[in-house]
């Protein structure tokens, strides 16, 4: 749901996010007059107006009504035309233009799907293509690994990475920084969203602002509120997911060490959602050992720093420009969606 | 298909079964004469108690009754067995020395039996019997070697494809090589993004982002890179030079804790003074 970036800035971190949704409206002066007063993003053809990133949610919701999403299950949306040249527009915002083409930029994508009929390698290349066209030296890193990268470095990078995303839920179980297993499930944030929604009566965009409003998950709720299936589909995602991660885990051999778990994603961000997945893990029997469910300390930023601890690591082994690199600060950005 | 199957190799069937009919009933004719024969023929020289004495009508045809009986033994084996041409050949060969040899020792034995006409006879009649053997036996080895190449080969492909090519390897040999192609398909692909559909972007959107800016020393980068790298140099000036200077220094410090005190005092001894 989000396009974030990362970037180094001395002893810095600036994340850079932007929501990757869009809306439809009609064009008029008077229209435009408003928008560019309250600088709202938009942009305009003959189509008419469409507003762009968080500005499109805030009136989606506002007016009740939907906004539309260039992604979709976690890859450029097929259904939806102008797709590309809008995320192309949110990631050159995101992004900005680099001056040295050899920046490295690692892109955080998905894994492909084990429940769902989805191939991810047309968006892959999409969004290589996407950041290729602002001169980085772009590269690609599973969601998972990103994850573990971002919060397993006590472990020497082993263990599971676990991001909960909009579209999909991703599962990287990584040894010494190496991916042992990495698969997605095609149930995630936008998932929980629907299924409320379609429980609740209420819009996807109210569903999805009360989910990212509400203080925590428990099992006391108001009658007929979000909340209540909220908790529910939270639950079931979880269970989903741990069901996935049980049958997959049978089919290899991972060495006999006891496998810390990284929890991460915006999906992940409600409070009890962590102790939620950190309880049915331990239920689980899973066919590895498990030492320790860890929570991201920034669970929705927590894949763009794994993808930044990528690129700089990147940059420091290219050989004599690291020397260079290192008195000059690199600058190294990524983005995930 | 299986009707058509049937069809496709009935016809050979049928030669096959026709000519086994006929050739195997000829040899199994022949070789249980000759063994008949061998049989009577011993059963006569136990019998008549032959001997250098005896009658010689009696002597030459009991042995005539054997050469006959070893040559129907030896026609019978050739028989069952499937002959090349050269087969045919040598197996027309055997026959007619050997046969020529019974003829020529049954007329010669009572008033001829003289040298060299015992030679060429003998020679004659073993030269027949060797070639039928031989023929036989070469026969025997050839069809052994052709079936143990036509029954052991394909048993061994069909363990091997059993082995290498379950349903399910075969599905992620698909799906890998599938995903191969994709893959390279995709890297094939130029993305022509300039010819895209033209927007007019508002002005007044300046910083529409979402900006966070947090305080992070990012020590998981040299971390991994350790990781990835274990062999890897260090750098001079780097933490992990210190380290490993610190550590050598121990291990090569081998004085013990007194020794280690008395140097100290002397060593404070002379700085002090």
């Amino acid at each position: 749901m989000n396009i974030i970036s990362a970037d180094r800035n001395g002893e810095d971190i600036i994340f850079k996010r932007q929501r990757n949704a869009f809306m439809q409206i009609d064009s008029s002066d008077l229209t435009k007059n408003m928008l560019d007063t309250s600088k709202v993003l938009y942009i305009e053809d003959d189509d008419g107006i469409r507003l762009l990133g968080e500005d499109a949610f805030k009136f989606a919701t506002i007016f009740e009504k939907e906004a539309r999403r260039p992604m979709k299950h976690g890859i450029v949306s097929p259904q939806e035309k102008e797709a590309i040249p809008i995320m192309q527009l949110i990631v050159e915002r995101v992004l900005g233009n680099t001056k040295d083409s050899k920046e490295v930029l690692y892109i955080s994508t998905p894994a492909d799907p084990i429940d769902v009929d989805m191939d991810v390698l047309y968006h892959k290349k999409t969004m290589e293509a996407l950041t290729k066209r602002l001169k980085y030296d772009a590269r690609v890193i599973d969601e998972g690994l990103a994850v573990i990268y971002s919060e397993l470095a006590d472990y020497n990078f082993t263990g599971l990475g676990v991001s909960f995303g909009a579209g999909l839920t991703n599962v990287t179980l990584a040894y010494m920084a190496s991916p042992l297993l990495s698969f997605s499930i095609g149930r995630g944030g936008d998932w929980i969203d629907e299924q409320a929604a379609k429980s609740t009566g209420l819009t996807k965009e109210r569903v999805t602002a009360t989910k990212e409003k509400v203080s925590s998950l428990n099992n006391q709720v108001t009658v007929g509120s979000p909340e209540g299936a909220l908790n529910i589909y939270y639950d079931a995602l979880i269970s989903y997911v741990i069901e996935h991660l049980k049958k997959r885990l049978a089919h290899i051999t991972p060495p006999e060490v006891a496998f810390p778990v990284a929890v991460a994603g915006g999906s992940s961000l409600p409070k009890g959602f962590f102790e939620m997945f950190e309880k049915k893990m331990k239920n689980a029997k899973l066919g590895v050992e498990l030492s320790k469910v860890v929570k991201a300390k920034d669970p929705l930023n927590s894949v763009a720093r794994g993808c930044l601890i990528a690129a700089q690591t990147q940059e420091s082994q290219k050989p004599t420009k690291s020397q260079k690199n290192q008195s000059s600060k690199p600058k190294v950005k990524k983005a995930t969606h | 298909m299986r009707e058509h199957k049937e069809k496709l190799f009935k016809p050979d069937e049928d030669k096959l079964s026709r000519r086994g009919e006929t050739i195997y009933y000829f040899g199994t004719l022949f070789f249980v004469a000759g063994i008949i024969l061998i049989g009577f023929a011993t059963a006569s020289i136990m019998f008549f108690q032959i001997n250098t004495q005896s009658e010689e009508k009696l002597v030459t045809d009991i042995i005539t009754y054997m050469g006959v009986g070893l040559l129907f033994v030896t026609l019978g084996i050739n028989f069952m067995l499937k002959q090349s041409r050269k087969g045919y050949l040598i197996f027309s060969l055997g026959t007619i020395f050997a046969g020529a040899g019974i003829v020529s020792f049954y007329h010669n034995f009572e008033t001829n039996w003289y040298y060299p006409t015992i030679s060429y006879i003998l020679l004659a009649y073993l030269l027949g019997f060797l070639l039928l053997m031989g023929n036989a036996f070469g026969q025997v080895t050839v069809w052994l070697l052709r079936k143990s190449q036509e029954t052991e080969s394909p048993l061994k492909t069909s363990k091997k494809q059993q082995r290498e090519y379950t349903d399910e390897e075969i599905q992620r040999d698909i799906d890998q090589a599938i995903k191969k192609t994709l893959k390279q398909a995709a890297d094939n692909l130029q993305f022509n993004l300039s010819t895209g559909p033209t927007f007019r972007v508002s002005s007044a959107s300046a910083n529409t982002e979402t900006i966070i800016k947090r305080k992070d020393t990012m020590n998981e980068t040299m971390a991994l890179q350790q990781t990835l790298n274990p062999g890897a140099k260090e750098e001079w000036g780097g933490a992990g030079v210190d380290k490993a200077s610190t550590l050598l220094s121990e291990t090569l410090n081998t004085d013990s804790p007194q020794k280690k005190k008395i140097s100290h005092i002397f060593h404070n001894f002379f700085h002090k003074n």
